[in-house]
């Protein structure tokens, strides 16, 4: 309790040493919303495994030390622009280091014409209108995100007028190098008007070699508008001792279409968050994620799906690919509002043991409260089908090789929803590399 | 489409009326009003327990005082004043009854109404040729009467009410009461422990096919009276037992409490079968009235290929929050659960199970389908867990809901937790209304909406339907409202 | 040909929608008892609207027209009722009804046309004989009657079991909408036996048909075009073969 409280106290003394320099500070509306968001943290503290939607999340690190927003350049370690992850797609990027934008590592040239980019920062301190209607009383539903609230330091504002449909994806890509227990509260916010299009992907990657426990909570608000379409895209393969917490919201209007492809490989502790309001009719959501988790890993993804309007649909599919002593998580809820007739909602989750001491949870779940629907959820765990391993070795696979084919397998039916042809290959290459890395660690 | 509208209508009516909802006058006699040490000394003296059980009742109250009524289901009520409640109401007469002839005519007529068979040479109402079913008779806090038990006896089988085997067989009930359920377990087991006052007792020695099936009619007669019943079944190595239970209550505007606990433990090569008609009053269509039936029902498979196989059909209650559970401890032993829930009007339920694998090549099957109309509401929860030392361990889970109202909801909050590679799990569940094409074809073939609805809510249940035995299948399809199915196949 | 018999069927005028769509645009047609009939069409025509709004499926708007079976209006009636009146609707697609058997459903729905017809229901001993013979005409295995509605059977069997309904319903006008549809030769004379067996001097057929084939194993005596929700000619069997050789749009 006294440990809990000490923590507690940490992040508000440095919430209040910080909050004159927080961007926006100069703005009424900003100030008092940062203040209530650490006020209602201060009152909730981080939420605890007797949170249902927490259940299956390793919770322990926060528990045990604060980690403190890297506040000055001083603790940013030099990244060159050598140092950047390859680039396998044309298109724009935008890189944040250690929680603030970055503009001389940042590739703006391909940014299209018709979409407006700027740093949550600038937008607060410059243009604080911009962003006003999508903060003020978003204090956030969980400690994690008021935390985020109060302390967000920087992120993305990208907005896309009616019809505007980019032809290159953007990326925006996340590196971190601040030293132990160093924390970025980054904040999103991605407003699609009525028929625009948009590729986005986010990258969240260590680049500092030495694993260092860095948290990195991210929290986007997503607007889809009618007729648009966001296609979001996320690979996240930060270090093994570092934490990742990313949340987005996302509203879709009628006739919108919201998808998300996740490809979580990495952290200690990494936790998605996807909570989705359909709110016109023919509204459409699409989730699919792969999680490939390794000894000591603790991996969730958590998906809420409102359908509010009739004539919804939904479809989720995630998968996990575990190796001995990981962990990993689905929790996936699909609310079917009252008059939310003619909802289509299916959700299904495998998991694929690979090990001893591995653990997969699910909780898929319906909340229905329309009659004309089809919802559905399937669930399997299991490990590789042994009738199929022995075929493949009767083909003259050897072992190793028969279970790279069918872990591939298992892996590849989730990479046919990914319509962006060069990210399906990225991705594909991530698999194959952590499929080596793997074998290594369980051959040592 | 007007004519469905029709057709909910009818469901809706035929799953409505309450045959059981009479109340019987006889003269009763009760604890004192609400719960403190004195009520739980009154009643452990009524039923004269060993200072062990006085004991075990009085800490359970203690640990009570400390609870929190749980939160998370999907079920909303009033809070419920525990102050309010009488604990203890036995009809004057039936202290102790050595035949029947000194049972109240009143309550032997109360038996006679609900279809159930006091005397050893009737059978269930309504079924010709049934084989014979041993019957324990609980009316509102204690046992009336238990038939067969001489036929029983002679078999080695120990077919009693609880209060009294723990006056006859104390080493058989101090060694297992708690043994399953542990007294601080939950809220409502907690109560339970606390003031129980009978239920049913049965011992299946070694190597003993109990001869008959055995079963249980608890009956809720007096007013502002909760029902806490404890049963207790034990199956030795290599026997089997077939135990049914029925429940009813009168038609009275007050909620009623029912908290009870069922507590089976099955050893090598043996099985128990267990099955329930739950037929509680579910309150008037405008949600006055009904029992809240909190019961936590709970076998451990200890022994090698044990199995424990559940089956109900609920369509009673107000509120039912139940989970019928398998501990399976054996290697390679069995849990089963299969339940069929309709709730209607106003009614909530928030009913599963939780398979709990911890020997090596357990398995278990988990078959829930709720139906859903009215305003009501209806939750399948349920939770597989595999520990990391249970290899080998399946699990199939199939949940399919339907709605029948644009009012009513279904719910399906599965937990799988495995921390076991070798496990191999598989859940599915769905949610939808019948179709109009299934409807049209039926139809078309001369069914009435009506019977063409019930038809397919028959077929819907029939997976689970078809577990129970004969008897029972007879009175819960009637309960459903829908004609008899498969009297030709 | 027609006219020669007792008029069973008699579709005047018939206009049917579905939303702003016009299926139907004036469909005459008298079927008499004794006789079967084909109606041919290519996809779209509305072939399968008419089968379904003779019998009273939702969805279907009439928005002109008379349909009588032996002078009782069925516009008027349910379609259980219009299956009282001894109409039957053999699917293009039949449905699966899960955990229902294939003999409860028929023994459900042939006690309903009792009932609603007044007459006495039958004893299960005596219609398990009656429909054991009739599944053994058409070769079904006994254990088809076990399972449930049509549920896992093969596009053939859903078929044959459309006709063991018929056989056991025994109805007196029979629409059968594209029953032909996805049958091998073994299962398209099994099925072809079974609508010949049902044909008498008190009963008459409708065949709704893409092919030509079918016909030449039930012999129609009269052959319809449908083009767009009309009937543009009528003919005797031999317009069948005219249309296989030639195509719809050169008859028409």
């Amino acid at each position: 309790m006294n440990e809990k409280n000490q923590i507690l106290d940490a992040y508000d003394t440095a919430f209040h040493a910080a909050a004159a320099g927080l961007p926006g500070s100069g703005t009424d509306w900003a100030t008092s919303l940062r203040h209530d968001a650490m006020a209602g943290f201060r009152a909730s503290g981080f939420p605890t495994r007797r949170d249902e939607a927490w259940r299956y999340t390793n919770l322990t690190p926060l528990q045990k030390r604060p980690y403190l927003a890297a506040t000055s350049a001083n603790e940013i370690t030099g990244i060159e622009r050598a140092d950047l992850p390859r680039r396998d797609m044309d298109g724009a990027r935008i890189v944040m280091v250690n929680g603030r934008f970055d503009e001389t590592l940042s590739d703006l040239g391909p940014l299209d014409g018709s979409l407006t980019f700027m740093s949550l920062a600038r937008a607060l301190d410059e243009k604080p209108e911009l962003v006003e209607p999508y903060l003020v009383g978003e204090t956030g539903e969980d400690g994690i995100r008021r935390l985020n609230t109060a302390l967000m330091a920087d992120g993305s504002v990208i907005i896309l007028p009616a019809g505007a449909r980019p032809e290159l994806p953007l990326e925006i890509l996340y590196l971190n190098s601040a030293g132990e227990n160093a924390a970025a509260h980054i904040r999103n916010l991605v407003v699609l008007e009525a028929g625009a299009s948009l590729d986005l992907i986010e990258t969240c990657r260590d680049t500092s070699g030495n694993g260092s426990a860095f948290w990195s909570n991210i929290v986007s608000t997503m607007v889809v508008g009618e007729g648009a379409s966001l296609n979001h895209h996320q690979i996240q393969t930060i270090g093994s001792e570092a934490l990742l917490s990313a949340a987005a919201n996302v509203r879709v209007a009628e006739g919108g279409h919201y998808s998300n492809f996740v490809l979580t490989a990495g952290g200690l502790v990494t936790r998605n968050e996807i909570h989705i309001l359909l709110q016109g009719r023919d509204a459409q959501a699409t989730l699919d994620g792969l999680c490939l988790a390794r000894a000591g890993q603790s991996l969730a993804n958590v998906t809420i799906v409102e359908h509010q309007s009739p004539a919804a649909s939904s479809k989720q599919r995630y998968k996990s690919i575990l190796q001995a002593r990981a962990s990993a998580a689905f929790l996936g809820k699909v609310v079917v509002a009252r008059d939310a007739q003619h909802s289509e909602a299916h959700q299904a989750s495998d998991s694929l043991l690979l090990g001893e001491g591995a653990t997969a949870n699910a909780k898929p779940e319906l909340l229905i409260h329309a009659d004309d629907v089809k919802c559905s959820h399937g669930a399997t765990v299991g490990a590789l089908d042994k009738a199929a391993l022995f075929y493949l070795n009767s083909r003259g696979l050897d072992p190793a090789a028969a279970k790279e084919v069918l872990v591939t397998a298992f892996a590849e039916e989730i990479l046919e929803c990914i319509s962006l042809a060069p990210w399906r290959q990225i991705i594909r290459a991530e698999i194959a590399g952590w499929m080596r890395d793997g074998e290594k660690v369980s051959s040592q | 489409m007007a004519a469905s509208v029709e057709t909910r209508e009818q469901v809706r009516q035929a799953t409505e009326e309450y045959r059981f909802g009479f109340s019987t006058d006889v003269e009763s006699e009760f604890a004192p009003l609400g719960l403190n040490e004195e009520v739980i000394r009154f009643i452990s003296a009524k039923k004269n327990d060993p200072k062990w059980l006085l004991d075990w009742r009085l800490k359970a109250y203690g640990i009570w005082l400390e609870q929190e009524e749980p939160t998370w289901a999907l079920v909303e009520y009033p809070e419920i004043d525990y102050q309010g409640i009488y604990y203890y109401a036995a009809p004057k007469s039936v202290e102790g009854p050595d035949s029947l002839d000194e049972i109240d005519p009143e309550i032997l007529r109360t038996y006679e109404k609900l279809g159930i068979p006091l005397r050893e040479q009737e059978v269930l109402a309504g079924v010709k040729g049934a084989p014979k079913i041993a019957v324990d008779a609980v009316f509102d806090s204690v046992s009336v009467a238990t038939t067969f038990r001489k036929e029983l006896e002679s078999a080695g089988v120990i077919f009693m009410p609880i209060s009294e085997a723990v006056q006859a067989h104390p080493e058989l009930v101090r060694k297992y009461l708690g043994s399953v359920v542990p007294m601080r377990d939950n809220f409502f087991a907690t109560l339970n422990a606390a003031v129980f006052s009978d239920g049913t007792f049965v011992y299946i020695p070694k190597g003993v096919r109990c001869p008959m099936e055995l079963s249980t009619y608890f009956r809720i007669n007096a007013q502002n009276t909760g029902q806490f019943e404890r049963t207790l079944i034990i199956a030795e190595e290599g026997s089997y037992v077939s135990y049914l239970e029925g429940c009813t209550a009168p038609m009275r505007d007050e909620n009623q409490l029912h908290a009870a606990v069922v507590e089976l433990i099955v050893m090598d090569d043996a099985e128990i079968k267990y099955s329930t008609v739950q037929n509680w009053y579910p309150g008037d269509k405008n949600g006055k009235g009904g029992i809240y039936n909190f019961v936590t029902k709970r076998g451990l498979c200890q022994g090698r290929n044990s199995k424990i196989s559940w089956t109900q059909v609920e369509t009673g209650s107000a509120i039912t929050w139940k989970y019928p559970s398998c501990v399976l401890k054996g290697e390679n032993s069995v849990g089963e659960f299969y339940s069929v829930a309709v709730t209607n009007n106003f009614q909530q339920a928030d009913t599963g199970t939780k398979m709990i694998h911890i020997g090596k090549g357990s398995r278990s099957t988990i078959i829930s389908k709720g139906i859903s109309t009215g305003h009501s509401s209806n939750s399948y929860r349920g939770l597989v867990r595999v520990l990391a030392g249970a290899d080998n361990v399946r699990n199939f889970t199939q949940c399919d809901s339907l709605l029948l109202s644009d009012q009513c909801s279904a719910n399906t909050v599965p937990y799988i937790e495995v921390s076991n590679p070798t496990a191999q799990i598989e859940h599915e569940a769905t949610t939808s209304r019948i179709s109009d094409d299934q409807l049209f074809y039926c139809l078309q073939r001369g069914l009435s909406e009506e019977d063409a609805v019930a038809l397919i809510v028959n077929g819907f249940c029939r997976e689970v339907m078809k577990q129970l035995p004969m008897e029972f299948a007879v009175e819960a399809q009637k309960l459903l409202g829908i004609s008899l199915e498969g009297s030709v196949g | 040909m027609s006219g020669n018999n007792k008029a069973m069927l008699v579709v005047k005028g018939l206009h049917a929608r579905v939303g702003d769509v016009e299926i139907l645009k004036g469909i005459d047609l008298e079927i008499g008892a004794g006789e079967t009939h084909a109606i041919m069409g290519p996809n779209g025509a509305g072939k399968s609207t008419l089968a379904n709004v003779l019998c009273g499926r939702p969805g279907y708007e009439i928005t002109a027209g008379e349909v009588s079976l032996n002078g009782k209006d069925l516009l008027a009636l349910a379609p259980h009722e219009r299956a009282g009146e001894g109409l039957f609707l053999g699917f293009q697609y039949p449905v699966e009804i899960p955990g229902v058997s294939n003999m409860n459903f028929l023994r459900t729905a042939l006690n309903s046309l009792k009932k609603y017809r007044g007459e006495e229901e039958m004893d299960a001993a005596s219609f398990l004989k009656m429909l054991r013979a009739a599944a053994a005409d058409l070769k079904m295995a006994p254990e088809m009657l076990k399972r449930a509605v049509n549920q896992d059977f093969s596009g053939g069997e859903k078929k044959r079991n459309e006709m063991l309904q018929m056989a056991v319903l025994d109805p007196i006008m029979a629409v059968l909408d594209e029953t032909d549809s996805g049958l091998d030769i073994d299962a398209l004379k099994i099925v072809a036996d079974g609508i010949n067996a049902f044909r008498g001097p008190e009963k008459a057929v409708l065949l709704i048909t893409h092919y030509q084939r079918l016909l030449d194993y039930v012999v129609p005596d009269q052959v319809h075009v449908m083009i767009d929700g009309r009937i543009v000619r009528s003919g005797d069997k031999e317009l069948a073969k005219e249309l296989e050789e030639k195509g719809y749009a050169e008859v028409a």
